[in-house]
């Protein structure tokens, strides 16, 4: 259960999140839907401490981690895998590389520093790739994959953190429509296979209509929806992404 | 589950083939850096034995040029070690002076040059063979002795040391430059090209934006640098504090020795917090200009 109480965060004078509270059942895909600039990103950068909170809580099954330092912290972070809509992916490394970077918050510093990864844990690596179809190009530098295998290679990477949520920050926004339903599908099934809950940011309705059950609109920093999809009518819909897109 | 250990079983017999490829070659590369640093430990008669016993006599000079300041009378005592105070800190600043205007000479030099020695601005092949070869040349001629060969054609003083500074910073700037010129994306440049741009102005409008701050920085780090040279090169007569430093180590005149070394000290770190201020402020804009937009993705 992840619970979010009062939180803000302010940039100089900007007001880039404004007292949002919610909370995420375990197992929930939840999509935030607005416009850009409203927040989104701001949210999800909270939750995995990329972002300091200006003031606010954030609690995960009880355990208050807006307070977390050090190897705690790290740990954490582990704990809720972040996917970035430019994919993030160190362009130098090979892909598997690439995936095991999602396991150093567990292995001893050396083992970071020679690349000598164990056998075990390279062995999670290739089963987390093969389960997004892109096993065939471990061995590749990752900028020569395309932007939607470059997605899937950091989903991997997200899985071997053996996270217990998904941060997803606009995971599709720079992807072809192909590519977008894979990842997509991809995300969903994690979501259902394993039971991760997910936080996926999202600019288009159509998408959060079709994955998600509900969903958090934010406006201007505010939380000014929380609900089913079902319920989103179009005075909601004017509300999140202002008059002239309704 | 059959396909999984598949794709393991494939995955690790390529990447052990990788490895097989890379490693020898890592295993020989291993071994050429052990010989090589060997050799020069051999060819350049560096031994221990040697280091330990002259330790004590790097130690005995430091102390004969150390000052009797006692604290009692530190205010005649410093007044007596700084006799020379007002010439040196007028040699000090004729160094900083040299150091600051070979840098402004040597920078627009290598400015200018290092545009023809990336290989991507198509200058072809012959202007950036022609460019690199010229920086090399600038490079390797030690400082000392382009300032022995100035001091012999225009005489001693400061004009030599300016030269000689001038044209090894030319030579360091352009290769870094040019590098950094290098690493440039050519998206970008398509757009500028596609508007019907002529080269020069692809240069001022595609290139210059993206290189400025590293440019800028290996400037700032270059005077730092430069200011250290302008003091070294006076030793052969070509103007500034080392002059000044040369004549007194040749005379034997300790207390004059670290005087000039701790006004030297001084001059510099006050060289390197001013150029770091300026560093971070231009750092500080380019990331204020990133983070203009907080909350957008």
């Amino acid at each position: 259960m992840l619970e979010i109480t009062a939180l803000s965060r302010t940039y100089g004078n900007v007001r880039a999140l404004e007292a949002v509270s919610l909370s995420v059942a375990p197992g929930e895909f939840v999509g935030v839907i607005g416009r850009s600039g409203a927040g989104k990103s701001t949210l999800l950068r909270l939750i995995n401490r990329l972002v300091e909170p200006s003031s606010g809580e954030i609690s995960f099954n009880g355990e208050t981690v807006s307070a977390l330092s050090g190897r705690e912290l790290r740990d954490w972070r582990r704990r809720c895998a972040m996917i970035f809509q430019q994919f993030n992916l160190i362009d130098r490394l090979s892909v598997l590389d690439n995936v095991l970077v999602g396991r150093v918050a567990m292995l001893p510093r050396w083992r970071s520093w020679t690349m000598a990864w164990p056998v075990a844990d390279r062995v999670v690596a290739i089963e987390a790739l093969e389960r997004l179809g892109i096993s065939e190009h471990a061995l590749k530098r990752a900028d020569q994959l395309s932007g939607g295998q470059q997605q899937r290679v950091a989903i991997a990477r997200a899985l071997v953190q053996e996270p217990q949520l998904i941060l997803a920050d606009e995971p599709v926004a720079s992807l072809d429509p192909h590519s977008t339903r894979t990842v997509m599908d991809s995300l969903a099934r994690i979501n259902r296979e394993d039971g991760l809950t997910v936080l996926c940011n999202l600019h288009h309705l159509d998408l959060a209509r079709e994955y998600c059950r509900r969903v958090i609109g934010v406006a201007a920093g505010r939380v000014v929806f929380d609900g089913p999809i079902e319920a989103l009518d179009a005075a909601t819909i004017r509300m999140i992404y202002g008059e002239d897109e309704a | 589950m059959t396909h999984v250990s598949d794709a393991i079983g494939r995955v690790e017999a390529a990447r052990r083939a990788q490895m097989r490829r890379t490693g020898w070659k890592t295993l020989l590369f291993g071994g050429a850096l052990a010989v090589l640093i060997g050799l020069s430990l051999h060819q350049g008669e560096v031994s221990w034995t040697k280091f330990i016993t002259g330790l004590p006599r790097f130690g005995a000079y430091i102390i004969r040029i150390l000052p009797d300041l006692s604290f009692a009378t530190l205010g005649a005592d410093l007044q007596g070690w700084m006799w020379n105070l007002p010439n040196w800190l007028k040699l000090l600043f004729d160094t900083v002076l040299i150091a600051f205007v070979s840098t402004v000479m040597g920078a627009i030099i290598a400015f200018f040059l290092s545009f023809p020695a990336a290989r991507n601005m198509g200058f072809g092949r012959v202007s950036t063979q022609l460019a690199r070869r010229f920086f090399e040349f600038l490079r390797t001629v030690p400082e000392l002795v382009f300032a022995l060969l100035f001091v012999f054609a225009f005489g001693l003083g400061p004009m030599a040391g300016v030269l000689a500074i001038t044209l090894h910073t030319a030579g360091v700037l352009g290769k870094m430059m040019s590098e950094i010129n290098e690493t440039i994306t050519d998206r970008s440049l398509e757009g500028v090209i596609a508007a019907g741009a002529s080269r020069d102005r692809v240069i001022r409008l595609g290139v210059v934006p993206q290189v400025a701050p590293a440019f800028v920085s290996y400037i700032l780090l270059r005077f730092e640098i430069n200011v250290r040279s302008a003091s070294v090169i006076g030793l052969v007569g070509a103007g500034g504090i080392g002059q000044e430093l040369m004549f007194v180590i040749n005379q034997f005149i300790y207390r004059d020795i670290s005087a000039i070394l701790a006004l030297l000290i001084v001059t510099v770190a006050i060289v390197d917090i001013v150029s770091e201020t300026i560093r971070h402020r231009i750092i500080a804009s380019e990331v204020s200009h990133a983070s203009a937009t907080p909350s957008a993705h």
